[in-house]
């Protein structure tokens, strides 16, 4: 049976991917699943944080658990702002 | 370098900017005025307040943008056109991130760890990280 997938976008400073994810799948998984494409270290995933309007969301759920709509714009931004 | 190849420089990093995603997730609109741009950055999770950014892009990208926040009205540079918290130092005031001109020619100035690099800090991402610092100073 088809995977049922949504489109959606992963914006980050670094660029923007946007595709057919699987709605199934945890956030984590396909944040750096993302970061990976778009050529940022996986392995730093964890010093980032997945917003929808500026809300974080639940990387243990999926983006159907979520109720993430179709062509949502889904932020990948650091943890911390940048402030020295 | 002259002010009609800056301008040019300017435009591709505006347009950058306007194209990428975070534009629609940030919410933000350009207004260009000669080697200046305007920002109003309206948190994501509540209308209010707004603040207007005025960057200015003046002998860029040999420097830095100047990044400053000023009254929305006017137009002009005031103290209370700043989120609380996110003026540092001055003359002339500025935001502590890099990127901006204020952060790398004064508040960090010869901070070998953070020198201005104009592929490396983007409008864009400099953009991206005010207005989460924004949202972060007044709680939003």
């Amino acid at each position: 049976m088809a995977e049922n997938r949504i489109e959606v976008t992963f914006s980050t400073t670094a660029g923007d991917l946007t595709d057919f994810f699987p709605v199934n799948q945890p956030l984590h998984a396909l944040k750096r699943e993302v970061m990976a494409r778009l050529k940022l270290d996986p392995s730093q995933a964890d010093q980032f944080v997945v917003t929808l309007a500026g809300n974080p969301l639940d990387e243990g759920k999926s983006l159907g658990a979520l109720g993430v709509a179709e062509k949502a714009v889904l932020v990948i931004e650091r943890r911390e702002v940048v402030k020295i | 370098m002259d002010v009609e190849t800056v301008r040019a420089k300017m435009l591709a990093q505006v347009e950058a900017a306007r194209a990428s995603a975070l534009a629609r997730a940030f919410a933000w609109s350009f207004d260009i005025d000669v080697l200046s741009v305007y920002v109003s950055l309206i948190p994501r999770r509540r209308p209010e307040p707004v603040y207007l950014l005025r960057v200015t892009f003046d002998d860029f990208p040999r420097r830095a943008p100047s990044y400053i926040f000023v009254d929305r009205t006017t137009k002009r540079e005031t103290e209370n056109a700043w989120p609380p918290g996110v003026r540092h130092g001055g003359p002339p005031p500025g935001i502590c991130t890099p990127g901006t001109r204020e952060f790398h020619e004064h508040l960090h100035r010869g901070d070998s760890q953070y020198q201005w690099d104009p592929d490396r800090y983007t409008f864009v991402a400099t953009l991206a990280e005010i207005h989460r610092l924004t949202e972060r100073a007044i709680g939003a």
